[in-house]
């Protein structure tokens, strides 16, 4: 799958570069637990940036909620941004909206990162 | 064929509060706003399109049961749960009409929520009817003289008249039932569950209840979305929000309405029939998330649309 990936003041960044479904969800997943890893090493915070992500199927959705019991373990935050109309209404009808830090934009989110 | 939902309700049936009813009539005359109806019909037909369906009607309590019906001229039903009891008044009147007194029972598994109808079931009482369970468990017949066992219930197993015929299915095994070519798939849910596919003149309908989708074992998503595959009606359990379910829910056996929604998708089912609904919650809260779950199909439609029902008990689709 197409990613970014980005280290600034301490924060990894990353940004999957399309939608998330069953064709893609393993990759997905490998991609985003070394992040955590990686976050746990550097800062300690994690934004995951879904700006180039139009939709996310049940099997995306699950391997983020991995991703965030491996922050859970790790003491990592992850923070999201760059949510869509359509993946908002995803993270509300799913319930992740709950689960997770959700920030307008990545300079708000990077900001947070600086209060932890 | 028409399916009929006797009971929806998962793991505990639920009734009612007075509270809830009047909350409901208050949602109906505000929404009357002081009109006057010259008749019962004209309110009727103010109840039926004007009102939705949380103060004009409800989920209901009974668990699991639901019926296919005019597959033949037996009954076939998928499940005893409370709903039973009432399917089973109705059917005497039915087999009153000429209606062949043999029923067709096939069982999820053997929860007590999906049992508890059967004691009540009263054609179990007629040395005319013959009764065939059939499922994938090997422990049917004892899960049900246990729950008559005198120290649950005051009439014992033996002392009903009916015939009694127990089959164990195989999954991968084709069994030919009351007119339909049945199928059966083994479930992830605590001492497995059974889903079944049943195909019927052409028309095919798949009962998936207390089953949890593992999403990141893709074998055994691909072989639910085999088993769902082109259906006319998926039934099955959407008793979690996703987030619950692949969280501190998770391994309680049950699934959610978004995975639901993404298994018909990707297996080109037309009609998905919400089930199992969670006993804590009340009738907005279950319209809420019918109302989200449409929404979800909406944005994740790719072909063609999936219709999103929510089932309630006394539901009948016909296909």
């Amino acid at each position: 799958m197409k990613w970014t990936k980005d280290l600034r003041q301490g924060t990894v960044i990353v940004s999957p570069g399309e939608p998330v479904d069953h064709e893609n969800a393993e990759d997905f997943e490998s991609r985003l637990i070394p992040s955590v890893e990686e976050a746990s090493r550097s800062g300690g915070c994690l934004i995951i940036d879904f700006r180039n992500v139009d939709y996310m199927t049940s099997v995306g959705l699950r391997a983020l909620m991995m991703a965030a019991k491996e922050a859970d373990l790790a003491a990592v935050k992850i923070l999201v941004t760059g949510l869509n109309e359509t993946m908002r209404e995803i993270f509300h009808i799913s319930g992740f909206e709950k689960l997770f830090v959700i920030h307008e934009s990545l300079e708000s989110a990077l900001a947070a990162t600086s209060t932890t | 064929m028409l399916v009929r939902f006797w009971g929806t309700r998962g793991s505990l049936p639920t009734a009612m509060r007075s509270s809830e009813v009047r909350d409901k009539l208050i949602g109906a005359l505000k929404a009357s706003n002081g009109r006057h109806f010259q008749s019962d019909a004209a309110i009727g037909n103010f109840v039926d399109t004007e009102l939705d369906f949380p103060i004009r009607a409800t989920y209901g309590g009974a668990s699991s049961c639901v019926e296919l019906d005019g597959t033949s001229d037996e009954y076939l039903v998928c499940d005893m749960g409370s709903g039973l009891r009432e399917f089973g008044l109705d059917a005497i009147q039915r087999s009153r009409q000429g209606r062949k007194k043999t029923y067709n029972i096939f069982m999820s598994h053997l929860h007590w929520d999906h049992i508890m109808g059967f004691p009540f079931f009263v054609p179990a009482f007629d040395p005319d009817v013959t009764i065939r369970i059939f499922g994938g468990h090997d422990t049917i017949e004892q899960a049900l003289r246990r729950q008559q066992d005198r120290i649950s219930f005051p009439v014992p197993f033996d002392f009903l008249q009916a015939r009694f015929e127990f089959t164990i299915l195989i999954p991968g095994e084709v069994t030919e039932v009351a007119g339909c070519r049945v199928e059966l798939l083994r479930q992830h849910h605590d001492n497995d569950s059974y889903g079944y596919r049943f195909s019927c003149n052409g028309q095919s309908v798949v009962y998936s209840t207390d089953s949890e989708h593992k999403l990141e074992d893709p074998l055994s998503i691909q072989r639910v979305v085999d088993f769902f595959h082109n259906a006319d009606l998926v039934i099955m359990d959407t008793m979690y929000s996703l987030a619950d379910a692949v969280s501190m829910k998770a391994d309680w056996g049950h699934s959610s309405n978004v995975v639901a929604v993404d298994l018909c998708h990707r297996a080109k089912a037309r009609r998905l029939a919400m089930f199992h609904h969670e006993p804590v919650f009340d009738d907005n809260t279950i319209r809420k998330l019918h109302l989200d779950t449409i929404r979800y199909e909406e944005l994740m439609r790719k072909e063609s649309a999936l219709e999103v029902l929510c089932a309630y008990d006394g539901l009948e689709v016909p296909l």
